[in-house]
């Protein structure tokens, strides 16, 4: 068995989050398959930006409202 | 299982033109110099079952990062590697061929299979893994030991050696997969965020102080100005806005201002549109009563009349004094018809003594030249005689030298004094003349200034203006009446501004309780900003980074998990045969025994190995540069051991694996290699004379002997093949 198999299976075996953990798991070894660690690096960065946008535009609302 | 029978390679790292090999012997050495060629064809071997899985960062071998496939010293970077492989079933043949570098490189791929059937592209892949079952990660720990791995192990930094244990293990990928994810810095991102996001809660709160601060001191004046506090609402603003309306309309009317437009406020969101309003409304009422307006037309008039007597003052001085200078001069000196008459005379009188003059010229004439002729007389006779006459005159040379000394010359000189006393007299009459002509003008100029200055009063007054009346009089009276005027109405007038001065109160308090309302309102919204949507989608994207943080840290921990526990099942799986290679090998006195055991490193998720003796103690500090290659070797060795009825290779590769090895060590090791030799076809590269010499004369099993001789650029290897 190699890390594309006992990865899920810890992931089960905590059996919180199943279904999220298991999608971005997928995204990391795919991004890992194509760019190594710099992808998994970017493919995290890339989602923490998004979540990151989208904190700085509602943010930047509030502050209009003060 | 599957034995490596041949292979062939062309343009492959250090291969130039093709280079066949013949596994044909249990025991193959190859045997060089470094730099000739050895570790390339057991890379070749590799890279013709696994292609690209071997090659760049993902393999997480620091060596494979920028690993060039393609010959560099090669023109056409054309890549062909063919692999034959038996088993009980046939002779399988792999050809992998790549022509290109970087992204432009282009990959072929062949499999032809016992039966003859042959695959290309990703069916050939696909069937590669089937028939040979093998990860490229379980052929690096178990058929193919790299030169790097025992290089990396010999380090005596622990998170290397580490890295290099993980590595002999074929645990590389989750070191990579954890370092991008520590990489990342999910967590400092969240913080960050959490960060601004206490900031602005803070600045909130702040606000919220400020605010209910500024309303608390807004209400203290307002109440000290005299508002009551009931009226501090926005109920209490549209009343007073109602009053001051009141106020303003009752004023137009006393004012008389016509055209005035009512504008009340019907909600509170007017109040600031109704003050701007009922400020212009007022100060145009003001500015339009009639008593203002009369006030300011007579203000401006009484301006003017003052400047234009002030003209008209220095206009009549300017022509008093022009007449006084003029009448002066004239009684000094005379009007222009006698200075004319004096000048004419004095001409008269010079034209007769230019007249005079040249009547006593002709007679000096004539004496003259009498004299001169007399005095040149040649005979006394003849100097008696008169050259004009002829008369006979005594001493007449004498009468006539005296005349011309006593008479001629004084009246002469006379009339030239004479002469000149009256042409100076002509200049002196000429000048006085000029002077007299300008101040004749200067007199004309300042009389028209007047003129014109009476006319302007006349225009101003608004009568005419004969010579018998004093327009500076008219001035005055009219200056005092306009004085009078404006007393009465500026006193009509400071009647009325208390008035006004009562609305812009109004105003002003109208003003104190809006800014006091305002505060209220701006920290009514502020205070309500928790209860926003925007304020629970902040929130929520709060929570979706921290899920994402702890989903990520899961994971992280999953492969620490995971990868702890390949670890240890590989450690269990080998552990037998690690301990007794290790023993065999290094044959070390203070070390009876090996175990080898793995822990995480809490605070990277990384595997961390330990290695203690059987008895218990720790032999870290006393294993040598040989020790490690032992132990690199024996966790090598014990892998492939473990898996020795499962693996589908029948062959073990092992590069430079003597590098740090004594004497002593390396016999052992050969004595190692003997017993695996009873169950693998061993390949084993070497630049070491006396390893070779060694596996010659103790390996049992016939042997190979490939010497890589010579390496050039344009050749590659040259290799021969010992008898």
């Amino acid at each position: 068995m190699s890390y594309e198999d006992r990865v899920p299976q810890q992931i089960e075996d905590i059996g919180q989050q199943v279904a999220n953990r298991m999608a971005l798991w997928e995204a990391i070894a795919k991004s890992f398959e194509e760019n190594g660690a710099d992808g998994v690096e970017d493919e995290l960065v890339h989602r923490m930006a998004d979540v990151r946008e989208k904190f700085d535009d509602v943010l930047a609302k509030l502050e209009r409202m003060l | 299982m599957f034995e490596l029978a041949r292979l062939k390679a062309r343009g492959f790292r250090g291969f130039a033109g093709e280079r066949e090999f013949e596994f044909d012997k249990p025991v193959v050495i190859l045997f060089g110099e470094n730099h000739r060629g050895k570790s390339s064809t057991l890379n070749a071997v590799e890279w013709c079952l696994f292609g690209d899985q071997c090659v760049g960062k993902k393999t997480g071998i620091p060596e494979r990062l920028d690993w060039e496939v393609p010959n560099r010293h090669m023109p056409d970077r054309v890549v062909a590697v063919e692999a034959e492989f038996k088993s009980s079933d046939g002779t399988c043949v792999v050809r992998r061929e790549m022509t290109g570098t970087g992204r432009r490189a282009a990959g072929t791929v062949t499999l032809t299979l016992p039966d003859g059937t042959r695959l290309d592209g990703d069916d050939a892949e696909r069937r590669l893994n089937a028939v040979f079952r093998s990860s490229f990660r379980d052929f690096m720990t178990t058929v193919y030991q790299h030169q790097e791995a025992i290089r990396a192990i010999l380090t005596a930094e622990p998170r290397e050696r580490n890295d290099a244990i993980d590595r002999l293990l074929g645990l590389s990928e989750y070191r990579e997969l954890l370092k991008g994810i520590r990489a990342a810095e999910l967590e400092k991102a969240q913080r960050t965020m959490d960060s601004e996001f206490e900031h602005f809660r803070t600045r909130v709160k702040d606000r919220i102080d400020t605010y209910e601060k500024e309303t608390k001191e807004q209400k203290s004046r307002a109440m000290a100005e005299g508002i009551p506090e009931v009226d501090i609402t926005e109920e209490g603003a549209l009343r007073w806005a109602k009053k001051i309306l009141e106020v303003i309309h009752s004023l137009a009317q006393d004012l008389h201002v016509a055209d005035f437009q009512v504008a009340e406020p019907h909600s509170y969101d007017e109040i600031l549109e109704f003050r701007e309003w009922a400020k212009n409304q007022t100060d145009n009422l003001w500015a339009r009563s009639p008593d203002v307006e009369k006030q300011e037309t007579l203000a401006k008039e009484q301006r003017h009349l003052a400047t234009l007597k002030g003209n008209y003052e220095a206009a009549n001085a300017r022509e008093t004094n022009a007449q006084q200078e003029r009448d002066a001069f004239v009684r000094e000196n005379g009007d222009e018809p006698t200075l004319a008459k004096r000048a004419a005379d004095e001409q008269t009188r010079v034209s007769e003594l230019d007249e005079e003059m040249r009547e006593v010229n002709r007679r000096a004439k004539l004496v003259d030249e009498a004299i001169g002729y007399l005095r040149g007389a040649p005979t006394d006779t003849a100097m008696q005689r008169c050259p004009l006459c002829f008369n006979e005159v005594p001493n007449l040379l004498a009468h006539l030298e005296k005349e011309w000394e006593e008479k001629i010359s004084k009246e002469v000189a006379e009339l030239q004094r004479q002469r000149e006393a009256h042409s100076s007299e002509i200049g002196r009459l000429d000048t006085l003349r000029g002077q007299l002509a300008k101040l004749e003008k200067d007199l004309d100029e300042a009389r028209s200034d007047m003129k014109t200055c009476v006319s302007q009063v006349a225009s101003v007054l608004g009568r005419e203006i004969g010579k018998e009346d004093d327009p500076g009089a008219l001035m005055n009276t009219s200056l005092a009446e306009i004085a009078s005027e404006l007393e009465r109405i500026g006193q009509a007038i400071e009647e009325k501004r208390p008035r006004i001065r009562g609305v812009y109160d109004q105003l002003a308090k109208l003003r104190r309780i809006d800014e006091t309302v305002n505060y209220e309102k701006k920290r009514a919204v502020v205070e309500r900003l928790w209860e926003t949507e925007e304020f629970a989608a902040l929130d929520e994207i709060r929570d979706e980074a921290a899920r994402l943080v702890e989903d990520v840290q899961a994971i992280r921990g999953c492969l620490a998990a995971a990868s702890r526990e390949e670890a240890e099942n590989k450690i269990e799986a080998a552990g037998t045969a690690l301990d007794e290679n290790f023993r065999r090998m290094t044959n070390h006195p203070a070390i009876p025994g090996l175990v080898m055991e793995v822990t995480e490193d809490t605070r990277s998720g990384l595997n961390s190995y330990a290695f203690r003796s059987k008895e218990g103690t720790d032999p870290t500090r006393i294993l040598s540069q040989g020790d490690l290659n032992c132990l690199a070797l024996s966790l090598f060795l014990g892998l492939a051991s473990a898996t020795r009825d499962t693996q589908p290779f029948a062959f073990l590769m092992l590069d430079d694996p003597a590098q740090s090895l004594g004497s002593e060590a390396k016999q052992q090791l050969v004595g190692v290699l003997e017993d695996v030799a009873a169950w693998r076809k061993l390949i084993v590269s070497t630049p070491d004379d006396e390893l070779r010499e060694l596996l010659m004369a103790n390996i049992t099993k016939s042997k190979a002997v490939y010497d890589f001789v010579e390496w050039t650029k344009t050749d590659g290897p040259e290799i021969v093949r010992a008898p």
